[in-house]
């Protein structure tokens, strides 16, 4: 499973189960080439980059390739700066719909702040 | 009607209208905007960043849409505004994205935004990313509109 940023722009450092949510603590790469354009001199996680983590966070822990089949809400809650913030945590709630399918919703947090939130569908890839 | 083959605004000069820089540039052409519809597209370069299997990932395509609604929203605001205020869209909210289908290295995405609604400071776009044969993406998106910079004078 070849995934776009995990282990690249991101890493996976812890993974929990709590009640029925699925928490990762990651690390962030703060040397990524994403942040020579985004921003140049001040580093912006990417909204998009936090929507792709959040879904490589649900394929590792259902080991399946996923692709966005539509994003009910996403909100930008707080920007994430790289250089200060190397760590955050994501809380995912999946739920099967069906065989192929999962809702997704999640938040990525920076210690106590809400940074993104996200409900969503996504779909096994053939 | 727009007419897609003529670009008002293309890469480098459309960097005027994002905070973006290489490699996150994700729009190279602006078309104009009409009745409130605009216009912009973007070459699927082999050195884009946001490449997967070949294909402008998912990712790609959203930031395609995010900064197709910064780069009309600063065109509305510099053509309207008689201040010398420098504005600019916070993307902050995507809503009611659904996603249809991707395009290849070498292929021109378009993207057009509908403003549905617009003040001193907020905006909703309605988008959609497409190619000349199928729709990959339809969305919402709502926007801060933040000052970028002041003159002083």
């Amino acid at each position: 499973m070849k995934q776009m940023l995990i282990n690249n722009f991101f890493k996976i450092i812890e993974h929990t189960q709590e009640n029925e949510r699925a928490i990762f603590i990651i690390e962030l790469n703060k040397n990524h080439p994403i942040y020579e354009g985004h921003f140049p001199g001040s580093p912006i996680v990417p909204g998009v980059c936090s929507i792709e983590i959040m879904k490589e966070c649900a394929e590792f822990y259902l080991n399946t390739s996923l692709y966005y089949d539509s994003i009910e809400q996403c909100k930008f809650l707080s920007p994430i700066d790289p250089v200060k913030t190397a760590f955050l945590t994501i809380s995912l709630q999946i739920i099967s719909l069906n065989e192929n399918e999962y809702s997704i919703s999640g938040t990525i947090l920076n210690q106590l702040t809400h940074c993104v939130s996200i409900k969503s569908k996504v779909k096994k890839k053939a | 009607m727009i007419e897609l083959s003529k670009p008002l605004v293309s890469f480098p000069e459309i960097l005027e209208y994002l905070p973006q820089r290489p490699p996150m540039v994700m729009v190279d052409s602006y078309y104009g905007s009409f009745n409130d519809e605009a216009y912009t597209s973007l070459y699927i370069s082999r050195d884009n960043i946001l490449l997967e299997n070949d294909e402008l990932s998912e990712m790609g395509m959203m930031d395609f849409l995010a900064q197709s609604g910064i780069v009309q929203m600063g065109n509305m605001t510099f053509i309207t505004e008689f201040s010398k205020e420098s504005k600019m869209g916070v993307i902050c909210q995507f809503k009611n994205f659904k996603f249809y289908s991707k395009a290849k290295i070498g292929e021109t995405i378009y993207g057009k935004v509908n403003k549905t609604f617009s003040n001193e400071t907020m905006a909703s776009l309605d988008v959609e990313a497409f190619t000349e044969s199928k729709i990959l993406l339809k969305g919402t998106i709502n926007a801060m509109i933040i000052n970028n910079e002041t003159d002083a004078d």
